[in-house]
């Protein structure tokens, strides 16, 4: 996957949008060559942070709602999401999930966070002028 | 997105496609209607399941707990792929018995 490549979404307010994007993101990672984890998982991480921010970021209802770039640059894909929600900082609001709990104990919460941090070799959050960005870094296996 | 199928008095629901933040809701509604009050044994089968988020885990870990009250067995199988990486990483595959394939499953569970 020589080059750089650049894929640029813009989503509305609704869940929806999840598989509508996941779809691009397919179709553009074919396009390119990628390798099967890098699709799975940028459709994983987004589905998690999207879903959060549409169900408590109380979002506006505009077709840019959310703004997701994904950029790739010899070897290294970033993935950068951006809104103009509530504040929020997935990497230290969300509850840490336990893991090894047995289910009666279980909770389900801080899992989608927890998946967007295990697969990102990178992560943070920035909150700047009214907006909301998480940056992730994936690094091809191939290399 | 979901099959209800039944061998050996054991439900067996065949999940299909993908389950994500956007028919998390729909997957729960199906789910919730196909178990009826009496059942004893569920059998997930993910043969053709290609993706799944937390929030499809979390309707997974409600027929768990579900099933665990009215002391009923529930297992997974044919867990492949990136679909295996998630039931890793979430410790899903410790907390619920997963088998390779549907035939082991009904010999453990049914």
């Amino acid at each position: 996957m020589p080059g750089q490549q650049t894929l640029t979404l813009a989503l509305r307010n609704d869940l929806t949008e999840i598989s509508r994007i996941a779809d691009e993101i397919e179709a553009f990672g074919e396009a390119h060559d990628w390798e099967m984890q890098w699709i799975y998982n940028t459709n994983l991480a987004l589905d998690e942070l999207i879903t959060n921010s549409i169900s408590y970021g109380e979002l506006d209802d505009r077709d840019d709602a959310i703004r997701v770039m994904l950029h790739v640059d010899d070897g290294t894909l970033t993935v950068v999401m951006e809104d103009d929600g509530a504040p929020f900082n997935p990497f230290e609001e969300a509850p840490v999930p336990d893991i090894d709990a047995d289910v009666d104990d279980r909770n389900i919460g801080g899992l989608g966070v927890f998946f967007v941090k295990t697969i990102a070799s990178d992560y943070n959050y920035q909150r700047i002028d009214g907006i909301n960005r998480v940056t992730l870094v994936q690094e091809s296996k191939e290399q | 997105m979901l099959e209800v199928e039944h061998e050996q008095n054991t439900l067996i629901l065949k999940i299909s496609g993908r389950i994500d933040g956007s028919n998390a809701g729909d997957f729960q509604t199906k789910v919730q209607e196909s178990i009826p009050q009496d059942t004893g044994s569920v059998i997930l089968d993910m043969n053709d399941l290609i993706y799944i988020s937390s929030a499809g885990l979390r309707v997974i870990l409600l027929l768990a707990k579900n099933l665990r009250s009215k002391k009923g067995k529930l297992a997974m199988c044919s867990v492949a792929g990136p679909v295996k990486d998630v039931f890793t990483i979430s410790g899903f595959s410790a907390i619920i018995p997963t088998y390779d394939d549907r035939p082991s499953a009904l010999s453990a569970i049914a």
